[in-house]
C-alpha cells in the first residue's frame, strides 16, 4: 500500500523536522515503515518485532560507533 | 489496476455461470455502462463485488444486508445473506455451488500483476448453505496460489493481502457505493468516516499500526529485563558516601577513646601501686580484694562485648526461625541456579547466530543447495532447538528471580551467614547470661568487703575511693571504645554490601544500555509519530478541501458556494463569500448527494488510488443539470475504471451523449423466466445497452 503521507518534498521536511526534535535518523523511520508495509497476517507478529528489533539494533549501534 | 471479469455462479439471479468482461480502460474509454430495469441483477452484481473481495466485511457495503450488531448477529447476518444470495433456481437443475471470481488486472504492469480473488459456498441436497466458505486467491498469469504462512491464521491473512494489493474494506465505501446510499457521508456526524478516509487514502492507519507495534515490542522487551532505576543508584551512591564519612569521624573517635582508656590505665597502675606502697594487713586485704574486683571487672566487660555482638550480629536473624531461614536459604540457592542458567544461555544465544552461518557455509555443502525457503526454516529450527534446550529450565532452579537486586555473589554471602546463624544456639546465649550473673554478684561482694575495710583509715579511703573512679574511669572509656569499634565493624559490613549492591546495579546497566538504547530510540519514534500524522494530514487535509471545492463547482449549480473547508476533526463547510456556512440549511437529497460525490471525487484526484469505481443507480436523486454535471465529471476525474450500473430512467439519452465519447463497452441485463418461478433468470446481453 502507498504511504502518500511520506510522499513529497514537504512532507520530506515535516518528517526531518519531527526527527530532528527527537534525534531519530529519519531512514530508522522510513524503513520501519517499510517493514510495517511488508507484513501481512496474524503470523506477522513473529516476524515484525525480530525485525524490528534487528532494525532498532542496526541504528543504536551506528550511534555508539559514531561516538 | 482494472476489474476484468466478474464471473457469477448461481449468484442471486445470475443462474448457472455468467460472466462480466470489461475491456482494459485506456485514457480516454474508461467508462462501462451496465443498465438493468430495477429488479433484474444490477444491485446484485455490485454485492457480488463487494461480498466476493471482502466476505462477511463486505457486508456493510451492502445496502440490503443487515451488517449492524455483533459478531454473533454479523455472522448470522453474512449466513442468511448468502443463504438467500443462492439462486433458487439452482436447486432445480440441483447444482450445489455458488461462487463470486473477480479478476483484477494492470495493464501497466503486465499479466504478472493479474489478481484473481475466488470465493465459493456449496449447499446441500435439501438447499442449506453447508458450513465454511473456499476463499482462493491466485496471483500472475500462471495463477500461483496465494498461501497464507504457517502461523498465520487464513481470514486476517487473506484480508490483509487483499487490503495490500487491492484495497482496505474499510475504504471501499468510497469506492463501491449505491448513489443514493453514499448520501450519508454528507451528514454533519460522518466526520468520523470523512477522517477514517482520508486518514486511510494517506496510509496513516499503517503509521498508526507501527506506532501500536513499537509499543508492544517496548513492553515486550521491558517485562524481560531487570531495570536499573537511576533512584536506586542514587540512593546506593549516596549511602555508600555517607557510610564513607561516618567511617571517618568514627575513626578518629576510636583513636580518641583509646588514648584516653590508656591513660586511664596508666592512672589505674599508679594509684594500685601507691596502695601497695602504703603497707599493713588492711591495707593488703585491700589491694588484694580491688584487684580481684578489677580482674572480676574486666571479664564483665568481655562477656557483655560478646553478648552486644551475638545481639547486634545475628541475633534478630536466629529469631526468625529454623524453618523461615531454611525455606530463605533453599530459595537462594533456586535462584542462583536460575541466574547460572540465564547466563549461560544469554552467553550461548550470542553465538546462535553466527552458528546458523557457520552451518550455512560449512562442508560438506547441501546437495541440491537450500532455498532461500529451506535456509530460513533452517535457520529457525536451530533458533527454535537452542530455545527448547533451555525450557524447561534444569531442575531446583527457581521459577522466577524473586531477590533481583541481589547479585550471586550476594545470594552465596547470605546462605553463608544462614549456614552461621544455624550454629548459634539457645544454649550459648544461656551461657553467657548465666555467667554475668555470678560475676556482678563477686563484684558486689568485693565492693562490700573493700567498704569494711577502708573505713580504718582516712587517707587509704580516698586512695581507694580515688582508685575505684579510675577504675570506673577505665572501664567506662573501654566500653565507649568498644561500642564505637562495634559501630565501626557494622558500618564497615554495610559499606561491603553497598558497594557489592551498587557494582551489580552498575554492572546491570552496563549490560542493559544496547536494549536501553533501543528501547529509547522505539519511544522517541512513537512520539514523533503523533504529531507528524497531525500535521501531515492537515496539509493534505487542505490539499483535499481545494479539490473539493473544485469538483463540487464543476457537480453543483447553485455559484453561491466560494469555497469548502475541511476543519481538524474533519467537519467539512461550504462557505458563501460572506463565510456563510450553507450546510447548517436544509440541503435537498439531491444537493447532499452532490456534496458527497464531491468529496469522494477530491479524496480519489488526492490520493490518486488505482482502484475500480463502482456506482450503482448514480442519478436517482438528481435533476438534469445536475445528472449531466456529475457524469462529465467523474467521467473525467474518476480515475482509471468507471463502472456506472444504471436504471433505464438514468443514464440514457442526453445524458448517455454525455458520456458517449467514454465509453468502452456495455452491457444490458436483460431476464428471462422459467416454468412456475416469478424470479426471472438473469441473461446478459453483451455490447448492448438501453434503446
Amino acid at each position: 500500500m502507498t504511504i502518500r503521507i511520506l510522499e513529497g518534498n514537504r512532507a520530506n521536511a515535516l518528517l526531518r523536522t519531527h526527527c530532528d526534535q527527537k534525534k531519530v535518523p529519519v531512514q530508522a523511520v522510513i524503513r520501519l515503515v517499510e517493514i510495517e508495509n511488508e507484513h501481512v497476517g496474524s503470523g506477522r507478529r513473529h516476524a515484525i518485532f525480530t525485525q524490528i528489533d534487528q532494525l532498532l539494533s542496526e541504528f543504536t549501534e551506528a550511534t555508539d560507533a559514531s561516538r | 489496476m482494472h476489474l476484468a471479469k466478474v464471473e457469477l455462479v448461481n449468484w442471486k439471479a445470475y443462474v448457472g455461470e455468467q460472466a462480466f468482461r470489461f475491456p482494459a480502460p485506456t485514457r480516454r474509454k474508461n467508462v462501462v455502462l451496465v443498465g438493468a430495469p430495477n429488479g433484474f441483477g444490477k444491485t446484485s452484481l455490485l454485492e457480488a463485488i463487494a461480498i466476493g473481495l471482502y466476505g462477511r466485511e463486505g457486508l456493510g457495503l451492502v445496502a440490503r444486508a443487515d451488517s449492524s450488531g455483533d459478531q454473533e448477529r454479523k455472522r448470522q447476518s453474512y449466513r442468511a445473506f448468502l443463504q438467500s444470495a443462492w439462486s433458487t433456481q439452482a436447486i432445480d437443475e440441483a447444482d450445489l455451488l455458488m461462487k463470486i471470481e473477480l479478476t483484477f488486472e494492470d495493464s501497466d504492469a503486465g499479466d504478472d500483476a493479474t489478481i484473481v480473488v475466488s470465493r465459493s459456498w456449496t449447499f446441500s441436497n435439501a438447499g442449506v448453505l453447508g458450513d465454511g466458505e473456499e476463499l482462493s486467491i491466485f496471483k500472475g498469469l500462471k495463477r500461483r496460489r496465494i498461501v497464507p504462512g504457517k502461523h498465520d491464521e487464513p481470514e486476517d491473512y487473506f484480508r490483509s493481502w487483499i487490503a495490500r494489493h487491492l484495497m482496505p474494506s474499510h475504504l471501499a465505501q468510497f469506492f463501491l457505493f449505491d448513489g443514493e446510499r453514499v448520501q450519508a457521508l454528507a451528514n454533519r456526524d460522518m466526520a468520523s468516516q470523512v477522517r477514517m478516509g482520508i486518514e486511510g487514502f494517506l496510509g496513516v492507519r499503517l503509521l498508526r499500526d507501527l506506532d501500536d507495534d513499537l509499543d508492544k515490542y517496548v513492553r515486550k522487551e521491558r517485562s524481560g529485563i531487570q531495570s536499573v532505576h537511576s533512584d536506586t543508584l542514587h540512593g546506593l551512591r549516596t549511602r555508600r558516601d555517607e557510610i564513607e564519612s561516618s567511617l571517618v569521624v568514627l575513626g578518629q573517635r576510636a583513636t580518641d577513646l583509646e588514648q584516653e582508656r590508656n591513660l586511664s590505665q596508666k592512672l589505674d597502675e599508679d594509684l594500685k601501686g601507691r596502695l601497695g606502697s602504703m603497707g599493713g594487713g588492711s591495707v593488703a586485704s585491700v589491694k588484694r580484694l580491688l584487684e580481684q574486683k578489677q580482674g572480676v571487672r574486666t571479664t564483665i566487660d568481655s562477656l557483655t562485648e560478646k553478648l552486644l555482638e551475638v545481639i547486634s550480629g545475628d541475633l534478630s536473624i536466629a529469631l526468625a526461625g529454623r524453618v523461615l531461614r531454611d525455606q530463605l536459604l533453599d530459595r537462594l540457592n533456586a535462584e542462583r541456579k536460575l541466574e547460572e542458567s540465564r547466563s549461560a544461555m544469554e552467553t550461548g544465544s550470542a553465538k546462535v547466530e553466527r552458528f546458523i552461518h557457520a552451518l550455512e557455509g560449512a562442508h560438506p555443502a547441501f546437495d541440491p543447495s537450500l532455498t532461500e525457503a529451506q535456509r530460513t526454516t533452517l535457520a529457525a529450527k536451530v533458533r527454535s532447538a537452542w530455545t527448547a534446550i533451555w525450557n524447561p529450565p534444569d531442575e531446583g532452579c527457581a521459577s522466577s528471580i524473586r531477590h533481583s537486586s541481589l547479585s550471586n555473589i550476594d545470594r552465596s554471602e547470605v546462605s553463608t551467614r544462614l549456614g552461621r546463624v544455624r550454629a548459634l544456639g539457645d544454649r550459648e546465649l544461656e551461657d553467657l547470661l548465666h555467667r554475668l550473673d555470678h560475676l556482678r554478684e563477686d563484684e558486689s561482694r568485693l565492693e562490700r568487703q573493700i567498704n569494711s575495710l577502708s573505713g580504718i583509715e582516712e587517707p587509704l579511703r580516698k586512695l581507694t575511693e580515688e582508685f575505684t573512679q579510675s577504675t570506673r574511669r577505665t572501664a567506662e572509656l573501654h566500653q565507649s571504645l568498644e561500642a564505637t569499634r562495634r559501630e565501626i565493624a557494622a558500618l564497615q559490613r554495610e559499606l561491603g554490601e553497598t558497594r557489592a549492591r551498587l557494582t551489580a546495579e552498575e554492572n546491570r546497566l552496563e549490560l542493559n544500555k544496547p536494549l536501553e538504547a533501543k528501547l529509547a530510540l522505539a519511544e522517541r519514534i512513537r512520539e514523533l509519530i503523533g504529531p507528524f500524522i497531525e500535521e501531515a494530514t492537515a496539509e493534505r487535509v487542505n490539499d483535499i478541501a481545494e479539490r473539493m471545492t473544485e469538483a463540487f463547482g464543476a457537480m453543483a449549480h447553485k455559484s453561491l458556494v466560494r469555497k469548502i473547508e475541511i476543519s481538524d476533526d474533519c467537519q467539512v463547510r461550504l462557505l458563501t463569500p460572506e463565510n456563510f456556512d450553507v450546510r447548517s440549511l436544509d440541503a435537498s437529497a439531491g444537493e447532499n448527494q452532490v456534496f458527497a460525490f464531491a468529496l469522494i471525487s477530491a479524496i480519489h484526484q488526492a490520493a490518486a488510488v488505482r482502484f475500480p469505481l463502482i456506482i450503482d443507480t448514480p442519478l436517482a436523486r438528481l435533476d438534469a443539470r445536475h445528472r449531466e454535471n456529475v457524469l462529465r465529471h467523474f467521467a473525467d476525474n474518476g480515475g482509471e475504471q468507471i463502472i456506472f450500473l444504471s436504471q433505464d430512467t438514468e443514464i440514457v439519452r442526453e445524458f448517455k451523449a454525455v458520456l458517449e465519447s467514454r465509453i468502452a463497452k456495455t452491457y444490458r441485463i436483460d431476464t428471462e423466466k422459467r416454468g412456475r418461478r416469478t424470479l426471472g433468470r438473469a441473461r446478459l446481453l453483451e455490447n448492448e445497452y438501453f434503446s
